[in-house]
């Protein structure tokens, strides 16, 4: 009866997406728990309400069963603590991969946990142990969610007509509505603009032709998204850059909204770990309506185009700053705009808070938030090529989870620590190109924070920065050393490289660091070569580390932003002369070590991996952000007076051979 | 309705499970209505590999708690797996117990959290020893239901 390790699923219900006169009966359910007990007892009342139960005890096995059969499952529920990849990245993948409801369960009922639920998008949380009432009507989340995907192509559907009018209430409605999960906010807000659409919801069709995001077409879709800018990139024209036969813009528009969460909860994630207040998501989601002229353009324009609260753009930017919230201070000028992600993070700093967090995550999101199952070897492409961004993400993601979730991953048990794995597996860090980049340091930190996590593909343990040490850093100390390995940076980098090449501000870092994973940014990029950088990622670790741990949250900001800046030089040179992402990888590293924080410098080497992240996929970045990474260093100094980190980044750099380009 | 000696024993057996607060009776009983004749040794298994796995989620434990650096990542997953699956049979003390230790784990506090495991320890060894003898017990009941 116990299918461990082996999971099998009787596709014979029919109407895969449709509704049969017997629904709810023959509901195709896909159960993922590495507890036996709980899967057998899940199974068990599962059938009772007639569903239809595949069970699996691996993350792993349940994505690829998903990925093998996408349109075989209804819906997915999955356990939180699982050893191989953390259960939200598993959410995050199948949100932005399958876009199935999922809903998640657990012993633990803390509140941060289920909030993390709520914001990862899962459409329910379950506590164990847990009773047949909360199953018999698990279907309603398949109903809704196909509803919202109709009103969604509905809205967009109106293109073929040639709707130009239907095109900018659908674009409107495609950035809130389709994503059902965890966009309440987008949808609430979208309602009153919605309100024609909405009448034409029609329930009772249910039918929505499903588009399979396969690792191609995401690749296709994150570069498009890239070449036109995060705040540009609007359905219509990424369909028209992807040129996909077939595909239609709703397709294009639900999975961009996806994206975006994807990337808002990679930087949000960061922030929340070990319980500490995990606002950060709910902050940024909060916020998310008042903007607030942060940094002026740019964080209205990352806020409009990736939805992400304008609030926590300048919130992390303030932050970055001087630890002041709200203050847009010194935008983060390197951003590097042009980058192909052009992510808005730039502005968000680390800063202190979970907003920053948040923001960053979005933005990095947006670059890796695509759970694609790239092979190494394309991160290895995508690591040289500019796109390579965008298709890193997804291969940090196709690593083998998708770190999705990289901050959320980062919180949750470290020992997924993998996320970096994914993505290097094969290549060991592929990413650090986009970790690189200091600035993104909110993004990336909370990307890379969230691959590390993330990549629990199990690939190698590569390094949980997530660990969640329940002191400040999540990140578990001991898998620092796995982090140099796995391709923490890719993932989540993407999303950073477009904040700034330029490290990020100290303070943004601090508070990164405190929070989940976000800060890990700096570790993993900076260490392009891991094995050269080792040294230097541990040093960067430590300030990270130290960040979180408190204490010297303030000199380890600092530091932060000056290894970002720093960093940013390193891994640009880095990630080139090693050409892969291993930046990332060992940048994961420092991040991690949340008990050694005490090293500053290794914050600074974080954000070099960052930079080389970024670098490494915009190409122009190196030259650019060079420059930008001295001003930004000598922002900091000036408010931190952290001359020696800089210097000591420097000469890191130059140790390693780095050198900036 | 067999009501042999076996039988008999069985049922005081699991009633001294609940008087000794070892199982709550509330959850074993609603496990008991999700066994049907089409899956008879449901409870069987169910505690079966209750008793391997928090044997093996409680090693863990340890072994985590007394690395250095503590590994963060393994007790929180374990904690949450023992206590799911605890809460899930119905095993009462193992939850609670398993509950203090989560608490003062997150507390910071690792030698109270080594001395909590130590009392974790204790009571599964204790309900491990009877519900090995029950689970057998069951064994030996089945065959002659049928």
């Amino acid at each position: 009866m116990l299918n461990l390790g082996y999971c099998k699923g009787s596709m014979s219900t029919a109407s895969s997406g449709g509704v049969s006169d017997q629904f709810p009966v023959g509901l195709r359910v896909l159960v993922v728990d590495d507890d036996p007990t709980c899967l057998v007892i899940l199974e068990k009342m599962l059938r009772i309400c007639l569903y239809e139960v595949t069970k699996c005890n691996r993350a792993e096995i349940a994505l690829s069963l998903l990925r093998e059969n996408r349109n075989g499952y209804d819906i997915v529920i999955s356990d939180v603590h699982m050893p191989d990849m953390d259960g939200f990245k598993l959410l995050e993948l199948i949100g932005l991969e399958m876009d199935l409801p999922v809903i998640m369960m657990s012993a633990d009922d803390g509140k941060n946990v289920v909030m993390k639920g709520v914001t990862h998008g899962a459409c329910d949380y379950l506590i164990k142990p847990i009773r047949i009432e909360a199953l018999k009507n698990i279907w309603q989340h398949v109903v809704r969610k196909k509803k919202n995907e109709w009103k969604d192509m509905e809205q967009s559907g109106s293109v073929e007509e040639g709707g130009d009018r239907q095109q900018k209430q659908s674009e409107d409605a495609d950035y809130s509505s389709s994503a059902n999960e965890g966009s309440w906010k987008n949808s609430k807000r979208r309602k009153d603009e919605e309100e024609e659409v909405d009448e034409r919801d029609d329930t009772s069709t249910l039918k929505k032709p499903r588009v399979v995001w396969s690792v191609e077409l995401h690749q296709q879709f994150v570069a498009a998204v890239n070449q036109l800018g995060i705040d540009k990139a609007v359905p219509k024209k990424i369909l028209e850059l992807m040129n996909v036969p077939g595909l239609t813009r709703e397709n294009v528009a639900s999975h961009l909204q996806k994206y975006r969460l994807y990337l808002r909860r990679l930087s949000g994630v960061s922030q929340h770990q070990s319980g500490m207040g995990n606002s950060f998501i709910s902050t940024q989601e909060a916020t998310y309506g008042s903007l607030s002229s942060l940094n002026g353009l740019d964080l209205q324009t990352l806020a409009a185009a990736s939805q992400i609260p304008a609030q926590s753009l300048a919130t992390l930017q303030a932050a970055g700053l001087g630890r002041s919230t709200a203050k847009p201070r010194m935008p983060m000028p390197i951003v590097d705009q042009r980058n192909l992600f052009s992510f808005e993070n730039p502005k968000l700093r680390f800063g202190e808070g979970q907003q920053q967090h948040l923001n960053n995550g979005k933005q990095i999101n947006l670059l890796h938030g695509i759970p694609t199952t790239m092979e190494p070897k394309q991160l290895a492409n995508m690591h040289h090529s500019a796109q390579s961004l965008g298709s890193m993400n997804m291969q940090l993601n196709a690593h083998g989870d998708q770190s999705g979730s990289l901050l959320m991953q980062m919180s949750q048990q470290q020992s997924r620590g993998q996320i970096l794995n994914e993505a290097t597996s094969s290549q060991v860090p592929r990413l650090p190109s986009s970790i690189g980049q200091p600035i993104v340091n909110n993004a990336l930190a909370s990307g890379v924070l969230a691959r590390n996590g993330l990549a629990e593909s199990g690939r190698g343990t590569g390094f949980n920065p997530v660990s969640q040490s329940s002191s400040t850093m999540n990140f578990p100390l001991n898998t620092t050393a796995e982090l140099t390995a796995t391709s923490f940076a890719l993932g989540s980098a993407p999303g950073v490289p477009s904040l700034t090449s330029k490290g990020m501000f100290p303070e943004e870092i601090s508070s990164e660091i405190k929070g989940p994973g976000g800060f890990i940014m700096p570790s993993y990029d900076i260490f392009s070569d891991l094995q050269h950088h080792r040294s230097h990622d541990w040093e960067l670790q430590n300030a990270g580390m130290t960040f979180n741990g408190s204490q010297q949250s303030n000199s380890l900001q600092s530091n932060v932003d000056v290894a970002s800046s720093v960093l940013a030089h390193q891994g640009f040179s880095s990630s080139q002369s090693n050409g892969q992402g291993r930046n990332i990888s060992a940048v994961g590293k420092p991040m991690f070590s949340a008990g050694d924080a005490t090293d500053h410098v290794n914050a600074q080497s974080l954000g070099q991996p960052l930079n080389n992240f970024f670098a490494e996929n915009l190409v122009r970045v190196k030259t650019e952000r060079v420059p930008d990474a001295s001003l930004q260093t000598t922002l900091f100094n000036e408010q931190f007076g952290q001359e020696d980190l800089m210097s000591a980044l420097l000469k890191q750099q130059q140790q390693a051979g780095i050198g900036p380009a | 309705m067999a009501n042999t000696p076996l039988h008999q024993q069985l049922s005081i057996m699991k009633q001294s499970f609940f008087d000794e607060g070892l199982l709550d009776h509330e959850q074993v009983s609603y496990l008991e209505t999700l066994e049907n004749e089409d899956d008879p040794d449901f409870i069987e298994n169910l505690f079966t590999m209750f008793l391997r796995d928090s044997s093996r989620y409680i090693d863990s434990i340890e072994k985590a708690l007394e690395a250095t650096p503590v590994d963060y990542s393994v007790m929180e997953r374990m904690l949450y797996q023992l206590k799911g699956s605890s809460a899930s049979i119905g095993a009462s003390k193992i939850n609670g117990e398993t509950n203090t230790l989560r608490k003062v784990f997150h507390d910071g506090d690792i030698e109270s959290a080594k001395a909590s495991l130590q009392k974790l320890k204790e009571e599964h060894a204790n309900f491990k020893e009877k519900l090995v003898i029950y689970v057998r017990m069951l064994k030996e009941a089945k065959p002659s239901e049928y």
